[in-house]
């Protein structure tokens, strides 16, 4: 019997390369920065972060890893940065009409200055949310902890005389006992008691 | 200055630089103790040619026409060479003090 080959498989794909990936992630977030700075910037920030991602996948004193913790911390910084120049570049008057506006007003015109300028960065006002959402979460998730272990009283009293009752199960292993059960055992305790001398 | 500007100034002091030669010589300078990310070295850049310390020059011949050229103003000379002053008397004091040794 001749064994013959099977069907042959398709080629495969070349593996895609990691820093072609991470690269176009990069320009993606780059939507973090205002958007005039972005087209000014975008093609050399990329360069640059290339050359970064490059070195990584050569080993050359970077790691994959390293090289995103540095160009996500730059990024948000660069973003922030950009952004709150922009605010205090503002002349006072045209950030908050303390003179001629009510207060009202004021918020108003900044909540409606908020949302356009959210609305015209998408990427970045993801990336906020998600990081005041992680924040939000975090935070919430430790004080409730410590609140519980740290503050709040025992829910009962005299805390030292607390004990775990048990009672044997069938095969005589210590197994849970029910709140019958356990009013069972009060009813012979108190009796046990009162028929000692 | 910002040590960023000052980095900065020091690399374009002796000639032009894009963008990505100024973060590879700066990193090369410090021996990697500064490595400027792509979003602080270019915000810096903006800020300094809005103070005039730098200024954007046309590219090199055979260089990526993509690739922006920057060289540093009069006054970043004159401000670079005021920051390094001070920095040198910084150290002759650290030197008094013996918080250094002494130079040979």
């Amino acid at each position: 019997m001749i064994a013959g080959r099977g069907p042959e498989a398709p080629p495969r794909s070349p593996p895609a390369d990691p820093s072609r990936f991470d690269e176009k992630v990069y320009g993606w977030l780059l939507r973090a920065c205002p958007k005039d700075f972005r087209d000014e910037y975008r093609e050399e920030m990329l360069e640059l972060a290339r050359s970064r991602f490059a070195r990584a996948r050569l080993g050359r004193g970077l790691t994959r890893r390293s090289c995103w913790i540095e160009l996500l911390g730059d990024l948000l910084t660069t973003a922030f940065g950009t952004y709150w120049d922009r605010w205090t570049s503002c002349p006072p008057t045209q950030q908050l009409g303390y003179e001629k506006e009510s207060l009202m007003q004021t918020l108003i015109q900044d909540t409606k200055y908020a949302l356009r300028g959210l609305s015209a960065s998408p990427g970045f006002t993801l990336l906020a949310l998600l990081l005041i959402g992680l924040g939000v979460g975090v935070n919430t998730a430790m004080f409730s902890i410590v609140d519980a272990f740290v503050f709040k009283p025992h829910p009962w009293e005299r805390v030292d005389e607390v004990v775990w009752i048990y009672q044997d199960s069938d095969s005589g292993e210590p197994s849970s006992c029910s709140y019958p059960a356990f009013l069972d055992k009060e009813s012979i305790n108190r009796f046990s008691h009162r028929s000692q001398p | 200055m910002r040590t960023t500007y000052f980095h900065i100034l020091l690399v374009l002091f002796n000639g032009r630089r894009h963008g990505l030669g100024i973060a590879d010589d700066i990193e090369a300078n410090t021996r990697g103790a500064i490595r400027l990310g792509p979003g602080t070295l270019y915000r810096s850049l903006k800020e300094m040619s809005r103070e005039r310390l730098v200024r954007p020059v046309p590219a090199l011949p055979n260089s990526d026409p993509r690739r922006k050229f920057y060289e540093v103003t009069e006054s970043g000379r004159v401000r670079l060479e005021a920051e390094a002053r001070h920095f040198e008397q910084i150290v002759q004091i650290a030197r008094r003090c013996q918080v250094l040794p002494e130079a040979l």
